[in-house]
């Protein structure tokens, strides 16, 4: 089938009215609740996953992607606005997003945000589409080794941009992985770490522990400095970007997606490091790089294009290798689970429907994100207001609901309790979460590859090193720690030499 | 000599798992050969790892690099969180989603210090009410509205 052949039949599944409402509802639910202050993509999808539960798996996925989308906008919004980032990616967003609020330019930023993470949506889209097809053909050659490594490769990217210290970062991914064997062993029967509780068997629950981990321990940590005035709101302004804007959004909008798309496809990477990147690189190649930092539209339109064009394609390996190369693809990858789809390289053959539809439904929701949220920008701005006194009962209630939905069961609402304690925990030490839930979820996948590739083998380790393939991440993976180590390394040296002189 | 103390905690922490998770797949399940993995192979593999990580983590900290202060612990919040999530759990299936959620609430506001009683009170009946009337009616969530204790 060709790729226009796909997209029609995408087009098909995400323009039927049922999808299209799943599609608004998502966008409109991320928003809301991405806009709100201290929640991030992370807390709003993990708390907004249960409801998703009894759609149809197209249905849920299409909400699902619309809630990312959504969150992230709405990340944006109090950046600009607030200076307060909802969330890592859009950290680079405040510093000419607010620049230009205090200009009384909060408006263009937020039109600028908003167009230029549809136009960076829709080349994504159509890069998915191309590239999608020929990746899975691709994933076909591959051999539990190859699966192993490329795991490996994505645990190991998610340390390099987990700040802080990098062997924590480390022992959280091993803790992580195993956390999540918890359970029933899918080979013998065996149960694992189950401590005699029964319904340990099926698992620790998914959606419990990212809630506990994302959901309460934020809350914990908020309420360390209860009160708190409330945040000092720049006024709107007009929406309209000038023409000279207009003009001056091109380029940067270009650039961002180009780097975004490209960045994205990495395990690992996605947003948070394509906003970033993108920022940086305007700042160098920009015509007006002396205004970047002080609002100009530039600083703003890059990183958003980028940032949404990463979360784009950071589908791809989820979908085309069934491999999350990030956090939020990981709770993307548990949502599928949970709805009977088993995700890698079969989804494209077994489920086109939901495959295509999945893909153009991004696109779609890009478009409702700006029709959506320029002209409701006015509630988004009341939504800022509303104290967290209200909020975080509110948060506490619907992770509740919600993980006791998943099951029907009582027994996951209390390892909310226990993943919230641990995650504030962790947090109070300096460790960063998202390698941790990564771990968790790759924990089974990673040990089935690596008993099957050994069991081929007969037990010979070198099996990773000798194919080429698996060699080649393996190595790639080596390289991104050595990377990471670098500057660690020169800052010790340094220090020793400043204590020899 | 200076120890960075959440350096050390973490390493310990991670001993700690390595050691007990280690254990019981050394001694409860039965490891296997490369081959033929058993269950307890592969964690019994993760729990060296991380107890290499741990000890290294332990290593570090003994340098005494800097360390970033601890800052508040909210212990109210922490206790009050908990105690809120595993009400729920405890009590959902006889109370029902309503007073269940009511609770929950209840217990989380009393987190923060700056909420007074009778906004409590407030707050946790609106968000009693909405969810019960978004996860039960609207979503079909099968929890019901009042539970075994209200049905005589």
């Amino acid at each position: 089938m060709d790729v226009l052949g796909n997209l029609a039949l995408g087009l098909s599944v995400s323009f039927q009215p049922i999808n299209l409402l799943y599609c608004f509802i998502g966008t409109l639910l991320g928003t809301v609740i991405g806009v709100l202050p201290g929640i991030g993509p992370l807390a709003t999808i993990a708390m907004l996953l249960p409801i998703t539960f009894g759609l149809s798996p197209e249905g849920s996925l299409i909400m699902l992607a619309g809630i990312y989308y959504g969150s992230q906008y709405g990340g944006s919004t109090t950046a600009i606005l607030l200076k307060l980032p909802g969330e890592t990616a859009s950290a680079v967003t405040t510093i000419d997003g607010y620049q230009m609020a205090q200009k009384g330019r909060a408006g263009a930023a937020l039109a600028g945000a908003a167009i230029g993470s549809f136009f960076a949506g829709t080349v994504a889209t159509l890069l998915i589409a191309l590239v999608a097809r020929p990746l899975t053909l691709l994933a076909f050659n591959f051999s539990p080794a190859e699966y192993f490594s490329l795991m490996v490769v994505g645990l190991v990217s998610s340390i390099a941009l987990a700040s802080g210290s990098i062997l924590k970062a480390l022992g959280v991914i091993f803790l992580g992985l195993m956390l999540g064997l918890t359970g029933t062993d899918v080979y013998t029967g065996a149960a694992r770490f189950t401590f005699g509780v029964r319904e340990l068997l099926d698992g620790l629950q998914f959606v419990a522990i990212a809630v506990g981990l994302f959901g309460i321990s934020e809350i914990m940590r908020n309420l360390e400095h209860p009160g708190g005035a409330p945040a000092s709101l720049a006024p709107v302004g007009r929406l309209m970007p000038t023409r000279e804007e207009f003009r001056r959004m091109v380029a940067p909008m270009l650039r961002g997606t180009a780097i975004g798309s490209f960045l994205g496809v990495l395990p690992g990477g996605g947003a948070l490091l394509s906003s970033f990147v993108a920022y940086t690189v305007e700042k160098k190649v920009s015509r007006h790089a002396s205004e970047i930092g002080h609002g100009a539209i530039e600083g703003v339109v890059a990183p958003e294009s980028a940032n949404n064009a990463g979360a784009q394609t950071s589908f791809i390996p989820m979908l085309a290798l069934g491999i999350p190369s990030n956090v939020v693809m990981a709770l993307m990858i548990g949502a599928l689970m949970i709805q009977g789809v088993v995700p890698g390289p079969g989804v494209i053959n077994n489920n086109p429907t939901l495959f295509w539809g999945l893909v153009v439904s991004m696109w779609v929701g890009n478009a409702m994100l700006l029709v959506l949220n320029l002209p409701l920008v006015g509630l988004w701005v009341k939504l800022l207001q509303i104290p967290y006194s209200i909020l975080f009962p509110v948060i506490v209630a619907f992770c509740c609901i919600g993980v006791y939905s998943v099951s029907n069961s009582a027994f996951g609402v209390y390892q909310i309790a226990v993943a919230g304690g641990l995650g504030y925990l962790l947090m109070k030490l300096d460790c960063e979460l998202a390698p941790f839930i990564l771990g968790f979820i790759l924990g089974p996948m990673i040990e089935e590859n690596f008993r099957r590739a050994m069991l081929i083998s007969g037990g010979d380790a070198t099996v990773f090193v000798t194919r080429p393939i698996s060699a080649g991440l393996l190595l790639a993976a080596a390289v991104v720690l050595f990377v990471v180590m670098l500057p660690a390394i020169i800052r010790k040296r340094k220090e020793v030499f400043v204590e020899e002189s | 000599m200076e120890i960075n103390c959440k350096d050390m905690a973490t390493g310990v922490i991670f001993l700690g798992f390595a050691g007990s998770y280690g254990y019981m797949s050394l001694q409860t399940m039965s490891v296997g050969t490369a081959t033929q993995m058993g269950p307890g192979y592969f964690p019994a593999v993760l729990s060296g790892c991380l107890a290499i990580t741990g000890l290294a983590v332990i290593a570090q900290s003994l340098r005494g690099d800097a360390e970033t202060p601890w800052g508040i612990v909210p212990w109210r919040a922490i206790f009050c969180l908990s105690a809120a999530t595993i009400a729920f759990a405890a009590l959902a299936d006889d109370l029902g989603m309503l007073p269940a959620t009511f609770l929950t609430s209840f217990i989380a506001c009393l987190a923060s210090p700056r909420i007074g009683i009778g906004q409590n009170i407030l707050t946790s009946l609106c968000i009693a009410g909405f969810c019960s009337a978004v996860f039960g009616a609207a979503l079909g969530v099968p929890l019901p509205l009042f539970g075994e204790l209200f049905r005589q």
